[in-house]
């Protein structure tokens, strides 16, 4: 029987979510729910003076109505992590009595038995607030006299964080030339299709609660709400079904989601919530939001010599339970794909009234990525070199891995040469560069941007796979992963099923069930099919193994006798003698000795005790009209390695996805406030999520350079298609404008941002 | 899903996927909540309050409509099509298969109402260009795909339903 591996099979989930019968959490239908609704915060920053709820109670079919003052020894939302550098973390109250830090912060909660009851309710809760002086410009809140969000953290600054060596200043002095550009990765919402949504019930029979809630980290957020709730954790049941997109912003319990949990169980009733859009962008965890400045020293022959980086990074109102998590990774990921003999990074968090930060695909490695290869081309300028042969000049060598980086990371393998060359050869660089003059004598504006980049992958803890084979021989894979899109159920059965030689589609796969599955950690990072594939494929060899042993005291053979074909195991050389999965799986429960375990099944984790590094190289050609600053994309290629790819197709979906998030990043995303921290990108006829016809055609290739560190080879795709592209079209856009002498224009290129760059380049001259 | 009291209740009588139904139901009801709750067809998503993002759209005689921005009153005598009502017999629709075929879905929340635009496109245009189909679904928001393999998607419902391949 063929491996499943490399096969680009249709997905086991589709059935379901393309006929209507998917189960997003706001569709579980629990008899009696009641129904969550919040008054949430008018002003960015505020003394909360007094609530009154005694209108709200009185409303129509309203049960409950709860304030901060409602939870006294209720604890704060758990963080994560928080670098030992914070002076203080000051708590993430679940609904908070002293001050709103942020717009849209809830205060208090009303639960009802409808829910147009329960929003008409939560109108009437009259909050006295005292507004205080916001501030939502981190720059500013680094400033002396600045408002001061938190009594407990000076001068506003969450934490500090630092990688590499001093070196770097006298290796700067000693080059030939020495470039600083200061970089902005704009703020943008991560508008997961949907909103956030839970079921929570109180459950009788085993004193507990059920939580059905979209989340990427099943187990670790039922953790966090038997510690929120007060229940112990053995009581507490955690499933997450389909989910509707997370991107990072789902990888962590929101207030909102602990009032609903913390109410059903206090009121022992089901009580659901899920948000709106409005309310959605006003609270959910927001990406990016970092200020960089980044200084590259290079020899006049092209050669770096040295590389800083300082980034300014906005935490929002609050430390999200993993907001510290883009800020580490920049630390290690600043050195890109290139050789830097020394190097150093240093980040500020800084606290803001606006909403918390946290991961957002790809989590530092875009904004890490975007400083760099702007800084790259901005050198290339300078010493009128071509930004791809500078490029080449200082990209790390195949023969050079495992490649230790002046800030700490070990790369495992790479052929970044053989990437970037594909890509060139496809849209015939040399050519373009011809064409490119040709066209600039006739007065049109075409650029290249070209990007090489590296990420790591599968960085954090381990993943889980359990796998059982039930008395009829049917095959399930117990995944501790909290797929939201990414197609676990169908990766997963793939590699069980190419083990096991049975059909991809009779392999079961339970995921997002903390019942079910005995414990797990979690989809991000792109880190799924690296451990969980490993786990997975551990387990399925356990299992295979199991069964030969088995069978062959059925068979009366020696287990190496034993073989597996076609989902039979059978006598080697006669395959009449053979039994089926059924046939053992049946035996095993019920016709062992008592000293064998009963029952056929495996459990599995799996770690690296390294990183693995995907990597490529993106292209694009773009033209720039100059009249209204309108951007075209012509053409854009991406040549991606992650290793071994165990489906193609949905491999490609990924790179797709990726590069959709970054152009709209690049392109047209941003999420603004007023000097006061009034939301103004708060629903979604202002704030920009690309259309169909706006994203345009793309084409990715690949190359295959399987990771030594995980049995599969795989490196993991999830975030790749995001890194490179924002640099990519940036650059490709100012290559353009290059003969009009513009230089710099900050990220989302909408048409009046790159006209008023051109009229600036102009009237300079 | 109850109203609420201070309002009186108007009734209403309209298809669903082929079955009528009668209800009364507060004036200020959606039909896409009506369609959620009272008749617990889950298929049809809500993702945003605006009406940018068509996770909502169902056909409503035979129009793709956005059912966050009905009201429930609205669809009065009206022939109401969600994406449980495209499975005929067992068949999935062209349409259904070209998602399943070409990856046209990942997370599936815009999924339902992506099919449900793209049916009302083919039931319009039978041979659309890639452009026509890009814009088609201008009012459709996708936040895991990037668009390439729902087009490709709809390219193959198109094949399959008879109108030439298209191209660029």
């Amino acid at each position: 029987m063929p491996s499943y591996i490399g096969q680009s099979i249709k997905r086991n989930e589709d059935p379901r979510l393309i006929t209507g019968r998917g189960v997003f959490s706001d569709d579980v239908d629990v008899p009696g729910t009641l129904y969550a609704a919040f008054a949430r915060s008018p002003h960015g920053h505020a003394r909360i003076i007094s609530i009154d709820t005694s209108a709200a109670k009185a409303a129509p079919g309203v049960e409950a109505v709860i304030t901060g003052h409602d939870l006294q020894g209720v604890p704060p939302i758990p963080v994560g992590f928080a670098p030992p550098s914070a002076p203080a973390v000051p708590p993430n109250h679940v609904l908070p009595t002293q001050k709103v830090v942020y717009v849209g912060q809830a205060v208090a909660a009303v639960i009802a038995r409808d829910p147009y009851q329960a929003q008409d309710a939560a109108q009437l809760i009259e909050v006295e607030y005292e507004p205080l002086a916001a501030v939502v410009d981190p720059l500013m809140a680094l400033e002396p006299g600045s408002p001061q969000i938190y009594a407990e953290v000076p001068g506003n600054l969450g934490f500090t964080m630092s990688s590499g060596s001093n070196d770097v200043e006298a290796a700067l002095k000693a080059s030939d030339e020495v470039i600083t550009l200061r970089v902005v990765n704009n703020r943008v919402a991560v508008v997961p299709l949907e909103n956030r949504a839970i079921v929570a019930q109180y459950d009788a029979f085993d004193r507990g609660l059920t939580v059905t809630l979209g989340t990427q980290q099943p187990h670790g957020d039922r953790s966090a709400f038997g510690r929120i709730v007060g229940v112990p954790e053995n009581r507490v049941r955690l499933y997450a079904h389909d989910v509707g997109g997370g991107f990072g912003a789902k990888g962590n319990v929101y207030p909102e989601e602990a009032v609903t949990a913390l109410m059903a169980y206090r009121l022992r009733k089901a009580v659901r919530w899920s948000d709106s859009r409005s309310e959605n962008l006003r609270t959910m965890t927001q990406g990016r939001a970092h200020l960089t400045e980044i200084t590259l020293g290079v020899r006049r022959d092209g050669t770096f010599t040295a590389l800083d980086t300082k980034v300014v990074a906005d935490l929002g109102g609050v430390l999200a339970p993993v907001g510290a998590a883009s800020v580490g990774s920049i630390m290690t990921m600043c050195c890109g794909p290139y050789k830097f003999p020394v190097a150093r990074a240093a980040a500020r968090a800084v606290y803001t009234n606006t909403a918390p930060t946290g991961p957002y695909r790809g989590a530092g490695r875009p904004e890490a990525t975007y400083a760099l290869e702007r800084a790259v081309d901005e050198a290339a300028r300078r010493l009128n070199m071509d930004p791809v042969e500078l490029r080449k000049k200082n990209l790390i060598e195949p023969n050079q891995f495992p490649y230790t980086t002046p800030v700490g990371p070990v790369y495992d393998t790479g052929n970044y040469q053989a990437a970037l060359e594909i890509g060139l050869k496809e849209v015939d660089y040399d050519h373009f560069r011809a064409e490119q003059r040709r066209l600039r004598a006739q007065g049109r504006y075409v650029g290249i941007g070209v990007t090489t980049f590296v990420e790591p992958a599968g960085a954090l803890f381990w993943e889980f796979a359990e796998i059982r084979v039930d008395r009829s021989g049917k095959v399930t894979v117990y995944s501790g992963g909290g797929p939201t899109g990414q197609g676990h159920e169908t990766i997963l059965a793939q590699i069980a099923a190419s083990e096991l030689q049975v059909p991809v589609e009779s392999i079961e796969v339970v995921h997002g069930d903390t019942g079910a599955v005995a414990m797990g950690v979690g989809s991000f990072g792109s880190r799924s099919t690296i451990l969980g594939g490993s786990a997975t494929l551990h387990a399925a060899q356990q299992v295979r193994e199991k069964m030969r042993a088995v069978a062959a005291g059925m068979l009366e053979a020696r287990v190496d006798d034993i073989q597996l074909d076609d989902g039979r195991f059978h006598v080697a050389g006669n395959p009449a003698r053979g039994l089926d999965f059924g046939a053992i799986a049946g035996f095993s429960y019920f016709g062992v000795s008592p000293a064998q375990e009963p029952g056929i099944s495996a459990r599995e984790s799996f770690q690296m005790n390294a990183v693995a590094y995907p990597f490529g190289t993106h292209i694009c050609i773009a033209e720039v009209n100059p009249e209204n600053g309108e951007i075209t994309i012509q053409r854009y290629l991406g040549v991606d390695d992650c290793g071994t790819m165990i489906n193609p197709m949905l491999v490609a979906g990924q790179l797709h996805g990726g590069f959709a998030q970054g152009f709209g990043e690049a392109m047209m995303e941003q999420v603004l406030y007023d000097s006061d921290g009034q939301l103004l990108t708060g629903s979604l006829m202002d704030y920009a999520v690309p259309k169909a016809s706006q994203v345009p055609a793309i084409e990715f290739l690949h190359t295959v350079t399987p990771s030594p560190l995980d049995p599969l080879g795989a490196k993991g795709v999830g975030e790749a298609g995001c890194i490179a592209s924002p640099p990519t079209l940036v650059n490709a856009v100012l290559d353009a404008l290059a003969p009009l002498g513009v230089t710099h224009v900050d990220m989302p290129l909408t048409a009046p941002r790159v006209w008023a760059a051109i009229q600036a380049a102009k009237g300079g001259k | 899903m109850a109203g609420n009291n201070s309002i009186a209740p108007v009734d209403i009588r309209f298809t669903v996927n082929g079955q009528e139904h009668q209800a009364s139901v507060e004036p200020r009801l959606l039909l896409v909540h009506y369609l959620r709750e009272n008749l617990r067809l889950t298929g049809t998503h809500v993702g945003c309050d605006t009406s940018q993002c068509g996770a909502c759209t169902v056909l409503l005689n035979g129009q793709a409509v956005k059912s966050c921005t009905l009201l429930a009153v609205q669809a009065n005598g009206a022939n109401v099509t969600t994406i449980e009502g495209l499975e005929k017999d067992g068949q999935l629709s062209a349409v259904q298969e070209g998602f399943w075929e070409k990856h046209g879905l990942q997370c599936g929340f815009c999924t339902p109402g992506m099919i449900m635009a793209a049916e009302y496109l083919l039931s319009r245009n039978p041979k659309p260009t890639e452009v026509e189909i890009r814009q088609a679904l201008e009012g459709n928001l996708c936040r895991c795909t990037g668009y390439v393999n729902i087009v490709a998607a709809v390219q193959y419902a198109a094949e399959k339903m008879g109108g030439a391949h298209v191209s660029r």
